[in-house]
């Protein structure tokens, strides 16, 4: 109200200057009556009416004068704050730890047992397997006269507590909510534009698959796990493909083999496998679907040197539907046909001046050059050196079919809940989808997450204005007999 | 020449190069009585015998019985007729502007006696301010200069007794009026003289700014104040009797005894200064 106060004078000042010279210059003239009307019009009109024909301009600038006024105090000082929001991150991580001194259970106790956020509309930060998408949950239903220990129980069985996505917040934002408060356990590199309260990371059992690959010195299958925490009984499910469910397998399906950082297990053939860890102490347990791939990728060659380079992979399969092309750069064919991972090289007639990701080559140079549209731009001397077939064989690796995701993949057309992970049910078949590691939550130089600052409505503002807008060209239309044209 | 339109000069001089009628250059051999040219005029100029090739209807038949001989008169010629310039001085001038009214006022009358053709200025309100002879035209502006200098405006237009007194104390037959024409009663074919040259200096009332409400009006001339929407109605009625006002006029120059032309400020007066001489040479 001061601000409204303060600025009207400066706004209503020009309008003022308007009528007095409207008054008192414009509207007397020096004119002859000869030929203007002399009939009983100017008495007979009424006074108001006269009135506002004159002053009808002064009325509508003094509105608009006033409307200004306030949409400018309004910015500057909302009259009612817009309300507050806190939010319950229920991502994965917030379940580490031993019951009752979890990440959640620490934030349901700041948001329940504590007047601290009264007043403010609580939400969950979830993950919604039917949606296949992060979502915000009200909890005034799911936590209604529950104590924080029992809230914890009816959001852990009510909510999917997985990997999320904060970007959802922006939605609170365009619902009106000024400030945001977010409860988790930690979030490197902060935020911006909501208030963060972090109860701090949590450490507890642990477990994520490493390298997923065929070994083909044992010829078995390794799954090779990083682990934390007290070394659990780890459970393995095989895949029935009939049954569309997981059994037990038999002890002879695999092999555990302790290591330093973690277990590792090996199997004897393909296939989707489950790996299930039940933690002591009230822990969750942890559950790793894995698909392991087929021993020989399925490969086929287009093009001379492609070829000429795929037998230098006896073990690759090469039936009818392979799953990874080798082809030159042009050769290759197009269409439906054409698989979707692809290798195209292209043979440079110059030597090349670049050199080969050493990632790729195990660490050997291998000269190399950039040629449009091909992955590979071989030259003489790159032809020449032995090692080029490593990046070759990096190449086909790296282009076979991930053993998971930690993603939904595209085209999935619902998910499975399995444990604490996912299979997303794919034309494919099932696809095993499980949380990320936490250090994927690491800061990466910037802020994780940069919500907008909250915004205020300006389109009741534009509407009035418009609409008296509107009547003063109508208004001075009418009264002047003119069109806007004229004008 | 700064109350005289600086165009004139020229376009006196373009008209008499075009007018194959135009007036003879004056001389002192014109303007002496035993070289003026014998005419149709009334004034005696000689009586002599009938010739053989003298007209028999110009003989002189009340002499002829006195004396029993022929005898015809002769005539100087007819001189040419002069105009009545007047000049509207009353307040509502105002409107179109004093100065700007005397500045085509006066360039009249310059080009008129430049022409060589005689005037009679006057100048009026609600009564004749002031009036000058200029029997012989000439081309001197310092008398039109002096006509119009000092001049007082203001009063009533009286056009119908300044038309009469014109017309009762002069012997022009022909009069070019400058006025807005702002008189009640006055018909433009109730001019005394026997053809009259219009000229009304008019300013509308929608290029002043006017303003899209309550307007109030003084007149200049009665001092009374009216006011009045100014809405689409009032616009209309006023177009509705400016057009009237001015088919009046035109209605009038159809008739061929008088001429007309409406002239706002600021537009162009050459156009008005030629076409009025072609006119008053039609």
């Amino acid at each position: 109200m001061p601000e409204f106060l303060s600025i009207l004078p400066f706004l209503i000042a020009p309008v003022v200057a308007l009528l007095f010279l409207n008054l008192r210059l414009s509207r007397k003239l020096r004119y002859p009556h000869h030929l203007l009307v002399h009939d009983a019009r100017r008495a007979s009109a009424s006074f108001l009416l006269r009135s506002l024909r004159g002053y009808y301009d002064f009325f509508i600038d003094l509105a608009i004068a006033i409307i200004l006024a306030a949409a400018i105090s309004t910015a500057l000082h909302p009259p009612f704050p817009p309300s507050s929001a806190v939010v319950l991150d229920c991502s994965r991580s917030m379940l580490a730890g031993a019951t009752g001194s979890r990440p959640l259970d620490l934030a349901l106790k700041s948001l329940l047992g504590t007047g601290t956020y009264k007043g403010s509309k609580a939400f969950a930060l979830a993950f919604d397997p039917q949606a296949m998408r992060t979502r915000l949950v009200p909890l005034e239903k799911l936590t209604a006269g529950l104590d924080p220990a029992r809230a914890a129980i009816a959001l852990t069985t009510e909510l999917d507590f997985f990997s999320l996505d904060y970007a959802v917040l922006g939605e609170l934002r365009e619902r009106g909510f000024g400030r945001i408060t977010l409860l988790t356990d930690s979030l490197p590199g902060g935020a911006e534009g909501l208030d963060l309260v972090e109860t701090g990371f949590a450490v507890g059992l642990a477990a994520y698959p490493t390298a997923v690959r065929y070994d083909r010195a044992a010829d078995s299958w390794l799954v090779a796990l990083a682990e934390s925490g007290p070394r659990e009984a780890i459970q393995v499910a095989e895949w029935n493909g009939a049954e569309s469910a997981f059994f037990p397998a038999r002890a002879t399906r695999y092999a555990i083999e302790e290591g330093p950082g973690g277990r590792s297990l090996r199997f004897p053939s393909a296939g989707l496998y489950l790996l299930s860890i039940r933690g002591g102490n009230g822990e969750q347990g942890i559950d790793l679907p894995i698909r392991l791939p087929a021993k020989n990728p399925p490969v086929a060659a287009s093009g001379p040197f492609s070829q000429l380079m795929l037998k230098a992979f006896p073990l690759v399969d090469t039936g009818k539907a392979p799953g990874i092309l080798l082809e030159d750069l042009g050769s290759g064919p197009r269409g439906a046909r054409a698989p979707e991972a692809r290798i195209v090289t292209a043979l440079l007639r110059t030597e090349a001046e670049g050199l080969l990701d050493p990632a790729s080559t195990g660490g050997r140079p291998v000269a190399a050059g950039i040629a449009k549209g091909a992955d590979l731009a071989i030259g003489p001397a790159g032809l020449a050196n032995e090692d080029l077939v490593l990046a070759y064989d990096a190449a086909i690796l790296g282009s076979a079919d991930p053993p998971f995701a930690t993603a939904v993949p595209p085209g999935t057309r619902s998910l499975l809940r399995v444990g604490s992970a996912y299979l997303a049910l794919t034309r494919s078949g099932p696809f095993p989808l499980i949380a990320p590691p936490s250090e994927s939550f690491e800061a990466r130089g910037g802020p994780a997450l940069v919500l907008p600052p909250p915004r205020q409505s300006r389109l009741p503002w534009a509407l009035a204005l418009a609409l008296l807008c509107a009547a003063k060209l109508a208004l001075w239309k009418r009264f002047s007999g003119k069109s806007l044209l004229q004008a | 020449m700064s109350l005289i339109d600086a165009d004139c000069a020229a376009l006196v001089r373009a008209f008499q190069r075009r007018t194959p009628r135009r007036p003879p250059a004056s001389s002192q051999a014109s303007r002496d009585p035993m070289f003026r040219r014998a005419g149709s005029s009334f004034d005696l100029k000689n009586i002599r015998e009938y010739g053989p090739s003298d007209d028999p209807r110009r003989i002189d038949w009340k002499l002829m019985g006195r004396t029993d001989r022929l005898f015809v008169k002769e005539f100087y010629e007819e001189e040419r007729d002069g105009v009545c310039l007047l000049v509207d001085r009353s307040a509502s001038m105002e409107s179109f502007g004093e100065e700007e009214a005397s500045r085509i006022a006066a360039s009249l009358a310059w080009m008129l006696g430049a022409l060589g053709l005689p005037t009679s200025l006057w100048a009026f309100s609600d009564r004749i301010l002031r009036r000058m002879d200029r029997p012989r035209g000439g081309t001197s502006p310092a008398e039109v200069l002096s006509f119009f200098s000092g001049l007082e405006s203001g009063g009533r237009t009286e056009l119908r007794s300044a038309l009469a007194s014109a017309r009762k104390t002069s012997r022009y037959r022909r009069a070019l009026i400058v006025s807005d024409f702002l008189e009640s009663g006055f018909a433009p074919r109730s001019s005394p003289f026997s053809r009259s040259f219009y000229v009304r200096l008019h300013r509308d009332l929608e290029t002043m700014d006017t303003g899209n409400s309550e307007l109030e009006l003084l007149d200049q001339e009665s001092g009374a104040r009216l006011r009045m929407p100014w809405d689409a109605a009032a616009r209309s009625d006023y177009r509705e009797r400016e057009r009237g006002f001015d088919e009046d006029f035109s209605g009038a120059a159809a008739s061929g005894r008088s001429w007309y032309r409406r002239l706002e400020p600021d537009s162009d007066r050459r156009l008005l200064y030629w076409s009025f001489l072609e006119e008053l040479y039609a």
